[in-house]
């Protein structure tokens, strides 16, 4: 998956240059400031798979990593005017974390094959998160002074690999909910992998600067507004949605 | 130009309202009161009592052993709750469960959940067993038989099938009532059934039924199931013999703990009594070798019986070990596959018990 897809990137410039000719040939309406703009971004995904807002069951966060959690676009926008602009990108990215928690009287109901189980558990949670999508973001994008540009749009993803799993331990569950008996977990695995819904979407807004003629420091928010894990799935007791923050570069093509 | 200024006002506006929002929902919340309304401890005077009190979480009983004067008298015990939950009666308050039934309603510190403790004067007079009445878990469905007034004094590894998600219906679990009795309308099932998607993940691909005296321990269900099994009832004087009626089918393949078929070999079934010192009870971990053993009474032959068998096994007591004085407890433990606590057997195995009882000396 992952190696067509990066022959997916690689061919996809040879691709759009040949819509920037079709663009340049209608000559007629196209003048240098109409050109479309091709950019490539490269970044690095700070955030989380999270609930907003956490839930009181959520006592600690004892530790948070957000593992290796690249990104990668290639991006094209089209001048409306000399400020303003429309633009799109085909966007990878890994959205993962590496979080441990401790929580308390947690619902959860697993059920898988003909066997289910639920129960309220309090004890450490570790949730280790590493989700591949493929997106599709569509911005405003606004041109300042400055060498500023900001965006502001939303996106819709498509999870190519889910990786959504971890374990619990040091604690207890009660059956069926506070008033079941309780029952020591010294540890227990959980994956959640393929309950995850396959597309996600959410708004996004982003800022740009750039500091060399070619070169940008951009900051971005992806902010998931669809929950990742459909509402028929009880293994986790609320609804998560993507959230995170993209450091990266942005390098423009073919100036 | 002002324009201009506007629209950027406006989009770095937006820009710090969702890191703002980001952070503000972010942070963690109060901890939530207590949902939680367990009686933990429940303590009455050593020297009122015959055995230790057990409290049975499954089916929120409390079991006293008390001397007959107690009895008369009642007693008043010392109670201790979930964090920050309220019990009535109060700890402390005097209790006369022969006059009527006593029940404790324990309320959670936030106020929603509560549940109620029934309870129960043990007192195991008659160790002849029959089966005839059972009863069933009102969550999970499975069947326990009870003695007159409806007292439990068996369980089985039926609780801790139940955590591990199996259908809830009686005959999806390993332990059950059948008709098929050698007296009277009823009898106890035991079959090795097929592990489920959830007990894999801890390396249980089977569950052997089992049958047994005492109390099912859920705390220690997943993380150490042997020690869930807390066998033995106090028992008075000295045991002569263990009688009872069985027939048995081994299943038709025997795996081994992960999950191989092993050829050549045919389970057996496991039909014991352990006479011991208390007054902590033993469990599957110790039951066989134990030096607090006093007698055992073990079934020789586990191997295939098609119609009703009757055994009839004098209790070997261990040398060198003096009875006298000491607190006893009788364990009788029955299974369907005699290496299931291992989780070795043959699925489909079947054991039928009927009209067990302890002869005294």
């Amino acid at each position: 998956m992952l190696k067509k897809f990066l022959f997916l990137i690689l061919t996809i410039p040879g691709g759009q240059s040949l819509f920037a000719q079709i663009d340049s040939s209608s000559a007629s309406v196209s003048s240098n400031s109409k050109r479309l703009k091709h950019y490539v971004h490269v970044g690095y995904n700070f955030g989380g798979l999270a609930p907003i807002p956490l839930p009181n069951t959520i006592r600690k966060i004892d530790s948070y990593s957000p593992g290796f959690s690249p990104s990668l676009s290639y991006e094209v926008v089209y001048p409306l005017s000399k400020t303003l602009g429309i633009g799109a990108a085909l966007r990878f990215d890994i959205k993962g974390m590496n979080i441990t928690d401790s929580v308390q009287y947690f619902h959860t109901l697993v059920t898988m094959d003909n066997s289910e189980f639920e129960g309220d558990f309090t004890g450490t949670n570790k949730t280790v998160d590493k989700n591949m999508y493929l997106s599709l973001p569509i911005n405003v994008v606004y041109s300042a002074r400055g060498n500023w540009r900001f965006k502001l749009g939303f996106y819709t993803a498509y999870l190519i690999r889910p990786s959504f799993s971890g374990q619990v331990s040091n604690g207890y569950i009660r059956k069926g909910n506070s008033l079941g008996e309780k029952v020591a977990i010294d540890t227990a695995t959980f994956n959640f992998d393929d309950v995850q819904r396959k597309f996600d979407w959410g708004l996004q807004a982003g800022a740009e600067k750039r500091f060399l003629k070619r070169y940008a420091v951009t900051g971005d928010l992806q902010w998931g507004l669809r929950p990742v894990f459909p509402p028929s799935f009880k293994g986790i007791g609320y609804k998560m949605t993507n959230i995170f923050f993209t450091l990266g570069v942005r390098m423009q093509l073919f100036e | 130009m002002g324009n201009r200024n506007k629209t950027l006002n406006h989009l770095i506006k937006r820009l710090l309202l969702f890191v703002t929002i980001f952070f503000a929902v972010s942070c963690i919340k109060d901890a939530p009161l207590n949902p939680e309304a367990d009686i933990e401890v429940f303590t009455i005077d050593p020297a009122l009592t015959t055995s230790k009190t057990v409290i049975d979480q499954v089916n929120n009983v409390i079991k006293l052993y008390i001397t007959s004067e107690a009895y008369d008298q009642g007693v008043a015990p010392s109670i201790t709750v979930s964090k920050g939950a309220g019990i009535a009666p109060a700890s402390g308050d005097s209790i006369h469960p022969k006059d009527k039934q006593v029940q404790y309603t324990v309320t959670s510190e936030n106020g929603v959940n509560k549940k109620i403790y029934t309870v129960e004067v043990v007192n195991v007079g008659d160790w002849s067993f029959d089966f005839e009445v059972w009863q069933q878990n009102a969550d999970d469905k499975y069947e326990f038989p009870v003695e007159s007034g409806n007292v439990e004094l068996w369980t089985s590894g039926n609780p801790g099938v139940a955590l591990a998600g199996v259908e809830q219906r009686r005959d999806a679990y390993p332990t059950r009532f059948t008709s098929d009795a050698y007296s009277g309308k009823g009898a106890a099932e035991m079959v090795t059934i097929k592990g489920t998607f959830l007990s894999d993940f801890v390396g249980a691909y089977i569950f052997a039924g089992s049958l047994f005296l005492g109390d099912f321990n859920p705390e220690f269900a997943l993380a150490n199931p042997l020690q869930a099994t807390e066998f033995g009832e106090p028992y008075v004087g000295l045991p002569k013999s263990f009688t009872g009626y069985y027939k048995y089918t081994p299943g038709p393949v025997f795996q081994d703990e992960n999950q191989n078929p092993v050829s050549g070999k045919t389970d057996q079934c496991a039909i014991y009594a352990v006479l011991y010192e208390g007054p902590d009870k033993l469990n599957a971990t110790n039951i066989h070798t134990s030096d607090r053993i006093i007698a055992t009474a073990t079934l020789p032959d586990g191997s295939a019986k098609s119609s009703f068998t009757r055994f009839d096994i004098p209790f070997t007591y261990i040398q060198g070990r003096d009875p006298a004085g000491k607190n006893l407890l009788m364990a009788i433990v029955a299974s369907s596959s005699v290496e299931g606590d291992h989780y070795r057997g043959a699925i489909g195995s079947k054991l039928v018990v009927d009209s067990l009882a302890i002869v005294p000396k």
